[in-house]
């Protein structure tokens, strides 16, 4: 009876030893390669240009025309898709700078990571308010246009901060 | 006070901000195996930022960091890291 007893309290503590992958590895794997980084940055300064030139300069490529709806009211109607590719090409190069892996990403790297990613959604969620009660009409629908990007740029610019931070902090010990 | 260094001994709120709630004796273990940050880092696998900011007690690390770090020295994981008075 007693050594049974034993026997089932073995197995019971057997089972409640939980084996946990650590949350760094998980992290890790949602994370792009580090050189993505790289090619993030290049790509995003010609795209943040093209944006801006084909905002308030009117630029446009005249390869990027396309017919965008057949037999309309004034017969086919044509639309240019340059702001469609400068509008893509910028979240896609703030994706690949943001979320590609550091050199070295461990489990402190990723808690300055999620704190930066949740200050973030913080300061927009203030601009958003801010910009509602400033703007309206199309003011409003152009603070709404800059205010796509404000989530990557907070995150990317505080992520930075911290990491420069923490390695001058490293060359002063 | 949190930070071995004296990191935190400005700000006490600061520190309490950030749920400094343990201090450890990672600077003192290493001195003992004359190992550097950038040594205990490779063999634990983590940058030395991350050692780093153990030691200033900016930063707790996982169990699992903590269990590694206490296996490199060969001593137990309380005789490194413990936890403040007062918790």
């Amino acid at each position: 009876m007693a050594t049974s007893m034993v026997l089932f309290n073995t197995r019971n503590i057997w089972l409640l030893k939980t084996r946990t992958k650590s949350t760094t590895i998980m992290l890790t794997k949602i994370l792009l390669p580090h050189r993505y980084h790289l090619i993030g940055w290049i790509l995003f300064l010609p795209f943040a240009v093209l944006l801006f030139s084909e905002n308030y300069l009117s630029f446009s490529f005249p390869w990027l025309e396309f017919v965008a709806s057949k037999n309309g009211l004034l017969g086919d109607s044509k639309e240019n898709f340059t702001n469609e590719f400068a509008l893509i090409g910028v979240f896609i190069s703030l994706f690949l700078i943001a979320f590609s892996r550091e050199k070295e990403e461990d489990e402190y790297i990723q808690k300055l990571r999620l704190d930066s990613l949740l200050m973030a959604f913080y300061v927009n969620t203030f601009i958003l308010i801010l910009g509602t009660l400033i703007f309206y009409g199309f003011g409003y629908l152009e603070f709404m246009g800059y205010n796509m990007f404000t989530i990557q740029l907070i995150f990317i610019g505080r992520f930075r901060w911290v990491l420069f931070k923490q390695q001058k902090n490293m060359l002063a010990v | 006070m949190a930070g071995l260094d004296g990191s935190c001994l400005s700000s006490r709120k600061i520190c309490s901000l950030f749920n400094l709630d343990m201090k450890n004796t990672l600077k003192v273990e290493r001195a003992k195996k004359d190992m550097t940050q950038q040594d205990l880092a490779g063999k634990v696998s983590v940058s030395r930022q991350t050692i780093n900011s153990i030691e200033a007690g900016k930063y707790v690390p996982s169990t699992v960091l903590a269990l590694k770090i206490a296996r490199i020295f060969g001593v137990g994981l309380e005789e490194i890291f413990e936890l403040e008075n007062g918790d």
